[in-house]
């Protein structure tokens, strides 16, 4: 018999907890968690990324981050000029920031005994950050601020197949 | 004598942190970006080591320590999983494959300096 998947708010729990463990190893930042509805991200192109893992739990996890942010990660992490950073190096670092954020939630639902594969994580740059369009019940947003920098992160919980 | 090392993953961001993590040490360091061309490299180059990613375009990082395991020329070499994903189905499996060690993403470089000295010794450059 396989284990319970575990609500939504335990895996909000540990997406928290995630951001908070990589922003402080990779980028030496403390990321302080807000109320989604606190945060509003500035006009102007912003960084889209979905990474989720697919098995006996689906999750889909969204993250947006205004350019201006995600250049200024990218520049701490990989310790180089904002100004030498092109914009698929910004995806690749926004990228993967997002596999380590969700690969730790996914190892956590693993360690119960379900099976779930990660997603390859996609990233886009878009216009603006569209408004979550999930329902409440299977979805969550939180809202994170570093170093002032800002983003959004929605989780979706979503049927099994 | 320098060290060989082969940093396997799909970002440019772990594998750019890997080049500079080493930068100050005698080492060549080289990159391929999915296992599949980590295996093409391994058995090109020789490294004394491997950071292999797990979740991977093409191969993944399991599938290509099991090609390296069952390739005579490169089997014995150290592979370390250098992956966001550290549930222990996951590492199980790599145990299997006989694997090195592990290092958690999030990581910093000393980890992977510690770890390479311990496995391969590693020496500055003067």
């Amino acid at each position: 018999m396989s284990a319970t998947p575990p609500p939504i708010s335990q895996l909000s729990l540990w997406l928290v907890s995630s951001v908070h463990n990589v922003f402080d190893t990779m980028f030496q930042l403390s990321a302080e968690q807000m109320p989604a509805e606190n945060i509003d991200l500035p006009a102007g192109e912003t960084v889209a990324v979905s990474i989720g893992f697919a098995g006996q739990v689906n999750v889909e996890v969204l993250i947006y981050a205004p350019s201006q942010a995600a250049v200024q990660l990218a520049s701490i992490v990989l310790d180089m000029p904002a100004a030498e950073l092109d914009q698929p190096t910004v995806g690749d670092v926004m990228g993967e920031l997002g596999n380590m954020v969700v690969g730790a939630v996914k190892s956590n639902v693993s360690d119960l005994g379900l099976d779930c594969t990660m997603t390859i994580p996609s990233v886009s740059f878009v216009s603006e950050c569209r408004t979550p369009l999930h329902s409440a019940d299977s979805s969550t947003t939180l809202g994170f601020e570093f170093h002032g920098g800002k983003c959004l992160i929605e989780l979706v919980l979503k049927p099994a197949a | 004598m320098d060290r060989k090392i082969l940093t396997v993953d799909d970002s440019k961001m772990v594998r750019m942190i890997v080049e500079k993590t080493f930068a100050p040490y005698n080492c060549i360091v080289t990159a391929a970006s999915d296992g599949s061309e980590g295996v093409e490299a391994a058995l090109r180059d020789k490294p004394d080591i491997i950071f292999m990613d797990i979740t991977m375009p093409v191969m993944t990082g399991l599938e290509a320590l099991a090609k390296i395991r069952q390739t005579p020329e490169i089997a014995a070499t150290p592979v370390v999983m250098l992956t966001a994903e550290s549930d222990a189905q996951r590492l199980g499996a790599a145990d299997e494959l006989k694997v090195a060690g592990y290092i958690s993403k999030p990581f910093q470089g000393d980890q992977l300096v510690l770890l390479t000295h311990k496995l391969i010794g590693l020496t500055r450059k003067k």
